[in-house]
């Protein structure tokens, strides 16, 4: 999902109890709102927390730079010991395959590592110093004590008054219409 | 040093005060250490630095004389550096077990002690890199173990163990830094909210990498950790295998066993975690987070020390049995002649009743809830898991197959100074960690509380 600021616009609700946000989160994703988004200091629903529903691009990525990782590690041992350079120490074979097989392991695991974290910095377009919604009025708080429900507006084909009032109904302390790329 | 230690408060008190505590108070209270020192921080800093200055004066005198300085000598060719090695990168494993382990098998407690065990892990890994590289005697041509095209044409010998603790090494490192990074990037946004002042701010804002705590954010961390805890899983086995490899594909008896690999990890987590009870119990009494880090935790470790202790037992008597059972008398030797009676007795003895004796405590509930005997306890089993090292490795190459070549070991000054100053170096790296960085998981430990509240309401 994307930002969903630079959309269309969308209307940000802040909460100050974390049980209300995650109840209006809840809430609208059950009358059927689609572009829904928050914003906390903690994962406040149990998919945030725990990731579930996995993420299969990154799982296939991490899991293709691991096997380039590895034949590239073994690659290396290869050229460096049985073909630039053999060394014969006591006979022992120069394509030594049982010997090769940890730092190729490791450098598998290596790449995967990295993949993983550096994939993840991509999705989510960080390291970042500045965004949009840092502009909004008291959104510093969004690390400590406070908590934002995000409705994305679809391009108007949202009853805006009527998401409104039901922000309100379920506690919202404020309710702001950010416009689109302002 | 913020809140005085509310020690004698009695236990209910502190847990019922927790519960529902996933709110500010318990992010102000835990960033705290942040914005300023005590003056306990400042004396503690004080004896570290001293030990770290101790630790560059050895290291440059060893560098700038030779290894003859140290005990090291033929036939003893590995001795306190590598004893350090193997400890230090012992002791890191169980910050990846807690961390990795762990999470995969959803344990919610560890997100109490897995910040310390992380960073614990990482520091003690810069200790652990340390030592091989000085046990090269020539520590500046340490770059020559990576593979790089050289105009020499020379490669590093893939048939080495030493290049495979260097694999191991590097990409254990990395790889629990990450994980370490992305579980810490949330509490650093929190950081930069808190900040008092402008500089503080700018500093956690940079570090939090522009964190807002959105969603989908949240979403794709929590896939991303438990990919690297994937990956950081299989490092918990094999870094420590890998480093039983370097002694286990030598000839030499009392290393030559195909069970060293198993023997090696359960080892390393069984220090590992002996060494997080220390750390978690005195961050605790330090930092006065008895609501964070509670008895229950403290138990739940204990009982991890007694399991691995268990194990550790038993590959002890399975490592006799086949001594025995080889019919090999230079095996035979070893186990039940040098080791029992031989020049290294005290540490041998010393090293079974620390080891096997000292987890037999937290069979009992009042020893497991008492941070006290944790804590001594804690401490003898790290000294416990050291002389270990010490009886496989100095007890091995002192008596080999040939009796003509034995000899007897004794540590110089500088192989005692280096090993305090690696102590000193990593109590100075984990007080930096503690004044400058979050304490605990924050974000974990409130996510995990306002599901419980959820639950229960």
């Amino acid at each position: 999902m994307k930002d969903l600021i630079s959309g269309a616009g969308a209307l940000f609700a802040e909460f100050a109890e974390p049980e209300k946000a995650q109840r209006a989160y809840t809430e609208l994703r059950a009358r059927g709102y689609r572009s829904l988004d928050s914003y906390s200091p903690f994962p406040i629903t149990s998919e945030q927390a725990q990731g579930s529903g996995g993420w299969p691009p990154l799982a296939i990525a991490v899991f293709a730079s691991g096997l380039l990782g590895g034949i590239a590690g073994y690659l290396i041992q290869w050229y460096a010991n049985a073909y630039s350079y053999p060394l014969n120490i006591g006979g022992r074979p120069a394509h030594a395959v049982l010997a090769f097989i940890y730092p190729t392991f490791a450098a598998a695991v290596l790449f995967a590592g990295l993949t993983a974290f550096i994939g993840l910095l991509i999705a989510l377009r960080l390291p970042r110093l500045w965004q949009p919604v840092m502009e909004i009025g008291g959104f510093e708080h969004v690390g400590i004590d406070r908590y934002w429900i995000v409705v994305g507006l679809d391009g108007g084909a949202l009853d805006v008054d009527r998401s409104r009032t039901e922000l309100n109904l379920l506690g919202a302390v404020r309710i702001l219409d950010v416009a689109a790329d302002s | 040093m913020s809140d005085p230690a509310p020690a004698r408060e009695p236990r209910e008190s502190r847990e019922s005060a927790d519960a529902s505590d996933f709110g500010n108070a318990l992010a102000v209270r835990v960033l705290s250490p942040l914005w300023g020192a005590g003056r306990g921080w400042w004396l503690l800093f004080a004896i570290a630095a001293a030990g770290t200055l101790l630790l560059i004066v050895t290291v440059w005198y060893s560098v700038a004389v030779g290894t003859g300085v140290w005990g090291t000598n033929i036939p003893v060719a590995w001795a306190f550096p590598i004893v350090n090695f193997v400890w230090w990168i012992g002791i890191g494993h169980a910050g990846t077990f807690i961390s990795a382990i762990l999470l995969l098998l959803n344990q919610r407690w560890r997100s109490s002690v897995n910040r310390l065990a992380e960073t614990m892990t990482l520091f003690a890994l810069v200790n652990a890199s340390m030592f091989p590289v000085l046990h090269l005697g020539r520590p500046w041509f340490a770059y020559w173990l990576v593979p790089y095209p050289a105009t020499m044409g020379v490669w590093p010998n893939f048939k080495s163990a030493l290049t495979w603790d260097l694999a191991a090494i590097v990409t254990y490192f990395v790889v629990s830094a990450l994980f370490w990074y992305l579980g810490l990037l949330p509490d650093l946004a929190t950081a930069r909210d808190l900040s008092p002042r402008r500089r503080q701010r700018l500093v956690y804002g940079v570090l939090a990498l522009g964190w807002t705590g959105a969603g989908y954010a949240w979403r794709r961390r929590g896939s991303t950790l438990l990919i690297l805890a994937g990956l950081a899983a299989a490092l918990v086995v094999s870094v420590h295998s890998v480093v039983s490899l370097d002694f286990s594909i030598a000839q030499l008896p009392g290393w030559h066993s195909t069970m060293f690999p198993p023997y090696f990890v359960i080892g390393a987590v069984y220090s590992g975690l002996a060494m997080v009870l220390v750390l978690s119990i005195l961050v605790r009494r330090g930092y006065g987070l008895y609501d964070v880090i509670t008895d229950d935790h403290l138990e739940r470790l204990s009982k991890l020390v007694l399991a691995t202790g268990l194990l550790l037992a038993y590959c002890y008597v399975v490592e006799l049995f086949i001594a025995w059972d080889s019919a090999d008398p230079y095996e035979r030797a070893q186990y039940f002649v040098h080791r029992t009676r031989g020049p290294i007795a005290t540490a041998y003895w010393l090293m079974l009743t620390l080891n096997l004796l000292t987890p037999q405590l937290f069979w009992f509930a009042r020893f497991r809830r008492n941070a006290l005997v944790l804590l001594i306890a804690g401490c003898a089993i790290l000294l416990g898991m050291w002389l270990e090292r010490f009886v496989i490795i100095v007890g091995g190459l002192a008596r080999g197959f040939l009796p003509s070549s034995w000899a007897a070991y004794t540590p110089t000054w500088v192989d005692i100074s280096i090993l305090i100053g690696s102590i000193g170096l990593f109590g100075l790296l984990f007080l930096l960690f503690l004044r400058f960085l979050p304490v605990a998981a924050l974000s974990e430990i409130r996510s995990d509380r306002f599901f419980t509240s959820l639950h229960q309401s």
